[in-house]
């Protein structure tokens, strides 16, 4: 039978505060293990957490921007849960009243734009980091780490809309891009910061009803969670198709084997027990201050994309790959304001710049290339001083030395010949050494033009301009 | 009335272990405070605003500021077990 998935994804995003969400406790990554602790996050008796203000910022920051409603009035509630990297036995939540509900965001995959709602945006603190045995000498023993313990999370619950793995990216890179623009959070799948657990069911297509869903977790980027999805597909339709059932359960993704597996740990665990947290009043986020949120919003990335397309007449889908990410996006303005054509600078920037970025797996904000060495490579080809060919080299010097193109086309000789009477001389004793093919091209055989080319480019070590020398070679040819 | 086993369902919830007497007696107070709800219960409230909290007030911010009031080394003090930094745990399989 054919089957249909029904798709929701829980979104975990770390926000990046100085400090931490209830006690003034440093966020840093990295630091060795336990020193960003104190009695209120490791879970003292007694203590009492006082709320960043800046984290409510933040949040409501992320929750207008993908169209959420803010909810006047708010609360704290404990999700009671026994397991070592929660100290209190309780991890600080919003559960009957969160921050905002509501939201959408606007995909297009495969060409055509989709809404994806939101159903609802909280704040928690995040739990400590478990580190098993074996990585620290005693396999006997797991190791507890509480720096991350009450670092400040938003949790994003979309709705059951999608319904395949690249709608499901599709949401995931705009609200990363989202995020990104709102400089809310890091996002870096790989270090944690942002995590996504995915809820997923079949249903036979056509049918209404939603089927049986599993929930997987542990996916540490977006092709992992594309792949568990389709994983998932699989394993569901199968069962179906066999005369199974799916047994509501939450799996976790290997990424070593291409499996999801069965979490069978944590299954009695889900009887969490809310309660409003007394140690908390409510929180109060008026229209005032949602207001003071709405205008202090960037632009966002659909509102850049269409400016991109209208100020600077590039295609849509340049628009749309350039906004993706902020910095990437900025580097495109910077070098158009530097001189370059926009067209122009954005078939350099989705491909070579990118593939920069790609390989060094570096920020654009230590760029290797700047935006004004970028323009002025880009100027050297529009004047004719080097051909398109030779710029890929320059830019490979720039990319390994970080000079500028100038100074790399003059050390390396690179400047192209465009004098008419220089290539001429050069194109009338490369036919007076190959009469056989003159006589030849004469008699129709045209496509022995790359032939003369090629000897030209060869006899100036490829330095004439092929604007030029094609120009001279038609000219001679035809007489 | 709770019956035993929702009693120790609790219990294991709570990561109480309850041995021999314990069960009866909890099953009693537990069913004690379920009577109390139970009759608050009976009571028209549609005209009464929900009470989320005891005190009458809202937004109560710190802000964010890393402070260090505190010795950090002094957070594993009380562990009952410790290894080079860390609190240490009975193994936990995932």
């Amino acid at each position: 039978m054919k089957y249909e998935p029904v798709i929701g994804l829980e979104v975990h995003v770390q926000l990046n505060t100085a400090s931490k969400i209830f006690c003034g406790c440093s966020t840093r990554f990295g630091d060795e293990p336990n020193a960003n602790t104190c009695p209120i996050c490791v879970g003292m008796p007694g203590v009492l957490p006082v709320l960043n203000r800046e984290v409510v910022e933040k949040a409501v920051r992320a929750a207008v921007a993908t169209n959420c409603e803010v909810a006047p009035y708010s609360r704290w509630a404990r999700k009671n849960y026994f397991y070592p990297d929660l100290p209190k036995g309780y991890q600080i939540s919003m559960y009957e009243l969160p921050l905002a509900v509501g939201g959408r965001l606007e995909v297009v995959v495969d060409g055509k734009p989709k809404t994806l709602r939101i159903h609802r945006i909280h704040m928690e603190e995040d739990a400590g980091k478990l580190v098993h045995g074996e990585n620290l000498g005693d396999p006997a023993h797991s190791y507890v780490d509480l720096n991350r313990a009450g670092v400040p999370l938003i949790e994003i619950v979309s709705e059951a809309d999608m319904r395949s793995s690249a709608e499901a990216k599709a949401y995931m890179e705009k609200l990363k891009s989202i995020l990104e623009y709102l400089e809310v959070s890091d996002c870096n799948m790989e270090e944690g910061s942002m995590r996504v657990d995915v809820n997923i069911s079949v249903r036979p297509a056509g049918q209404e009803k939603f089927g049986t869903r599993a929930e997987v977790k542990n996916m540490n980027s977006f092709r992992n969670m594309q792949k568990a999805i389709e994983y998932e597909m699989a394993r569901q339709s199968e069962l179906l198709d066999e005369g199974g059932r799916v047994v509501q359960e939450s799996r976790l993704w290997d990424a070593n084997r291409n499996v999801t597996v069965s979490m069978r740990s944590k299954e009695e665990a889900h009887d969490y027990r809310y309660f409003p947290e007394p140690d908390l009043v409510p929180l109060l986020v008026g229209a005032e201050w949602v207001e003071r949120a709405k205008k202090s919003l960037p632009e966002l990335p659909d509102a850049k994309r269409q400016r991109f397309v209208s100020s600077y007449s590039i295609p849509l889908y340049d628009a749309e790959v350039l906004t993706a990410d902020k910095p990437v996006a900025d580097y495109f303005e910077r070098t158009v304001q530097a001189g370059a054509d926009p067209k122009t600078a954005s078939n350099w920037i989705m491909t070579e710049i990118l593939r920069v970025l790609k390989e060094r797996g570096s920020e654009l904000g230590r760029p290797p290339i700047s935006p004004e060495m970028l323009a002025e490579l880009l100027k050297m080809i529009r004047d004719g001083v080097i051909s398109g060919k030779m710029a890929k080299d320059v830019f490979a010097e720039m990319e390994a030395t970080g000079k500028n193109p100038a100074d790399v086309v003059r050390e390396k000789g690179l400047v192209q010949i465009s004098d008419e009477s220089a290539i001429e001389k050069s194109i009338d004793e490369i036919l007076a050494a190959n009469p056989e093919q003159v006589a030849g091209y004469k008699g129709g055989k045209t496509k022995l033009m790359g032939f003369f080319v090629g000897e030209v480019m060869k006899a100036t070590k490829g330095k004439a301009n092929p604007a030029v020398v094609n120009k001279i070679l038609s000219k001679k040819l035809s007489s | 009335m709770l019956t035993s086993e929702e009693a120790l369902k609790v219990a294991k919830l709570a990561n109480l272990r309850l041995v021999g007497d314990e069960v009866a007696e909890m099953v009693r107070k537990l069913s004690g405070v379920l009577d109390h709800i139970n009759q608050l219960n009976k009571l028209d409230t549609t005209e009464v605003p929900p009470t989320s909290h005891v005190l009458d007030m809202g937004n109560v911010f710190r802000p964010d500021a890393v402070t260090e009031h505190f010795d950090h080394k002094l957070s594993l003090d009380n562990a009952p077990a410790r290894s080079r930094g860390y609190f240490s745990v009975p193994r936990i399989i995932e």
